[in-house]
């Protein structure tokens, strides 16, 4: 009878272990997160209170949430369809049969290989006023005959946080698409060589179609890259100048973690969850992944 | 046995008891988080040396940047942790700290206390218990390239008006390709711009908060000082623009490589100046004044113990050792910062090391420092930095972004403090 029943649920025992490691490192941490909101927490005053959805209520006030949401959007935005697209082209370079191929591949991963915090560094140095190698580059040029101060204005202090961005992240979209080009069938090609398909006709209607599946991959995982990005807007900009590069990434790390209002932190961190998770959805619905395998 | 054998025998034992029950009065070994890391920090990594010799205690330090520093020791202290026993932190951490009950009294007794600048002692006291033991101290000094100053027949600044007259003089394209070459002027931006501003403030005879922890940083002193700040860059146009986004390091970077012929900096720029090019070119003179004085912000770290920690008593002695005279002094001989205890200026030492007037400078601006400790100072320097650069940078007046940093602190002091 006992060995019925086993054998009957075999296969529930044989997830039940992966099932109780989801729930760990998945399911719990996000309850909690939740049920976090609902406090008001001050862990430096040592003060926790229930104040149901008074937190959720106050974050419609929050001129900072608007504002730092505004940023977010622009940051995400701009890194992750700009990495899109260069993305798209140097991988279409790189599946091309030119000479010192697996160098370049190599060459490109470069910048994903250095910690962000290094390239939020790296790139502070390259923007500064006087002594930055982007300023000398432009003058070389004969572009600009005056220093620009790139990081004290608020608008190209957001263009160099999503520079930095799109430079160290870009890589990891071409390797992805890279990869999805690669399983295309020669044939495909051929056939369209014998139709006389222009190269333009051949990406458009043959590359692109069939590797949306890895776009909305790349897509995905760098939107939640993105989203959740800290550690250049720190070590590039803190932020400033003001609190033009605030994102809201940055915002609940300054509430949870350096000002210990773990209540309206993780009620930001809800929203932030929320907001990843309806911008995946909608990339489910416009890219349809699986269509190019009808 | 003869009398005086049993005497000497007696003595000798309570001297051998006394001497063990001294001993296991300190725990083997204690945890230490340090303010940045101990490769540039030679003198604290000496005098640790010392006191692990001299104790027989082994201190174990966890390195942490000094920017980051809060934000790990508030989540060790907010779980109640006992990892850490001390730690090296700034002046200006000791309301997060204390306002908590996360530190422990340092004991120092009154006579402990007169040897420290009476600046240095108010800064590491909350609610009439002193909680640190100072290490060392940075205030704001004007360095200066003596070379070009005498080079254009000028006078060291010794007011904020000869300061702008002086820097305008030194600002210059050299190569005529309309771009500047060498700029007057610069101070301390970035994550230290908050220091600077409170240094004009106190100058223009300002205050943070008065006794009710009303911010009054926005008062017709703080308008004035921010705006000074504001002129030199967009007005006067004899420091640099990207100075809002230039800490420490990189100011001294500036000057060093004679890109900027003045800053106001801080006591570590000693020793890179003694150890660079412009050894001999470069000289030091008090902060030019402002209407009220030449006061400078105290910047600079003393030693916290932990109230959680198992080890207070060892933590407390290792606290000590490190504001002693001779730990104070080799903090300012070997590595340039200055000491906390004024006669440490007066060691033969210091002057072997130092022109003498530089030593003079030094001291003579030690003893006008000044911080308010305030509570939830992250929050406080962050709200404060931002409206500060958005009034450098000319996105704001200087009184306005005063007045919306005043009402921001304000409501967060009202939300979380309920003042």
């Amino acid at each position: 009878m006992l060995k019925k029943i086993f054998d009957k649920y075999f296969h529930y025992w044989m997830v039940f272990p992966a099932i109780l490691l989801l729930a760990f490192v998945v399911i719990y941490p996000t309850f909690n997160l939740f049920y976090t909101s609902l406090f008001f927490k001050n862990g430096q005053l040592g003060v926790t209170r229930f104040v149901g959805l008074q937190n959720y209520k106050k974050l419609f006030f929050d001129a900072n949430f608007w504002q730092y949401l505004g940023h977010t959007f622009v940051y995400v935005g701009s890194a992750v369809t700009i990495s899109l697209i260069l993305g798209l082209i140097i991988s279409n370079i790189l599946n091309k049969s030119i000479k010192g191929r697996s160098a370049l591949r190599t060459i490109m991963l470069l910048p994903w290989m250095i910690p962000l915090v290094l390239t939020g560094i790296t790139w502070r140095w390259i923007l500064q006023d006087i002594y930055g190698a982007f300023n000398a580059l432009l003058m070389q040029l004969g572009i600009i005959n005056q220093s620009i101060a790139w990081l004290t204005d608020g608008t190209t202090a957001m263009i160099g946080v999503i520079t930095a961005d799109f430079w160290a992240n870009t890589p990891f979209v071409t390797i992805i698409l890279l990869a999805g080009m690669q399983s295309i069938p020669d044939q495909l090609y051929e056939a369209a060589d014998v139709d006389g398909a222009t190269g333009w006709q051949k990406f458009y209607n043959i590359t692109l179609p069939l590797i949306k599946p890895s776009i909305f991959v790349a897509l995905v995982m760098r939107t939640l890259f993105a989203i959740r990005a800290l550690d250049i807007v720190y070590a590039l900009t803190g932020g400033g100048p003001g609190e033009s590069t605030e994102v809201l990434a940055s915002y609940i790390y300054n509430l949870g973690r350096r000002w210990l209002r773990m209540g309206y932190g993780s009620t930001i961190g809800v929203i932030l969850l929320l907001i990843t998770i309806a911008l995946v959805f909608s990339f489910m619905f416009i890219l349809k992944p699986g269509s190019a395998r009808e | 046995m003869r009398k005086s054998t049993i005497i000497i025998l007696a003595v000798s034992l309570l001297v051998l008891f006394s001497g063990a029950a001294v001993a296991q009065d300190y725990a083997d070994e204690i945890t230490v988080y340090n303010s940045g890391d101990l490769e540039h920090d030679p003198a604290t990594a000496y005098d640790i040396k010392r006191f692990e010799e001299e104790y027989g205690v082994k201190v174990n330090v966890v390195e942490v940047p000094w920017q980051y520093q809060i934000d790990k020791l508030t989540t060790v202290f907010s779980s109640k942790s006992d990892k850490v026993d001390a730690f090296v932190g700034s002046y200006f951490m000791l309301n997060n700290f204390a306002m908590p009950g996360w530190l422990e009294p340092i004991g120092f007794t009154e006579k402990g206390k007169e040897k420290f600048s009476p600046g240095v002692i108010k800064a590491s006291t909350y609610q009439g218990t002193t909680y640190g033991a100072p290490l060392m101290l940075k205030d704001t000094e004007l360095y200066y390239r003596k070379d070009l100053l005498e080079a254009e027949g000028l006078e060291v600044p010794k007011t904020w008006d000869e300061l702008v007259n002086v820097a305008k003089k030194l600002t210059k394209d050299k190569d005529g390709d309309g771009n500047i070459d060498q700029y007057g002027f610069a101070y301390l931006g970035a994550d230290k711009l908050g220091f600077t501003f409170r240094t004009f403030l106190y100058q223009s005879g300002g205050e943070m908060f008065d006794e009710n922890l009303n911010p009054v940083f926005n008062s017709s002193a703080g308008v004035k000082a921010l705006t000074f700040m504001s002129d030199l860059i967009n007005k006067h146009q004899v420091t640099p623009k990207g100075i809002i986004s230039m800490g420490e390091g990189n100011v001294g970077d500036l000057f060093i490589s004679g890109k900027v012929a003045m800053v106001e900096s801080v006591p570590p720029l000693h020793e890179r100046i003694m150890n660079s090019d412009l050894s001999g070119k470069a000289s030091l003179a008090l902060a030019p004044e402002g209407s009220a004085g030449n006061t400078t912000y105290l910047d600079g770290n003393v030693i916290y113990v932990s109230s959680f920690s198992k080890k207070k008593e060892t933590a407390k002695a290792f606290a000590k050792f490190m504001s002693s005279y001779e730990s104070s002094l080799h903090e300012l001989v070997r590595e340039g910062n200055n000491s906390p205890n004024p006669s440490v200026f007066n060691d033969p030492r210091v002057k072997e090391k130092f022109p003498e007037k530089w030593v003079n400078v030094m001291q003579e601006s030690v003893s006008d420092v000044k911080a308010e400790p305030y509570p939830l100072y992250l929050q406080v320097e962050q709200t404060l930095r931002q409206e500060i650069q958005k009034a450098l940078n000319g996105s704001k007046a200087p009184q306005k972004a005063l007045d919306d940093a005043a009402a921001q602190i304000k409501e967060l002091y009202t939300n979380v403090l309920g003042i």
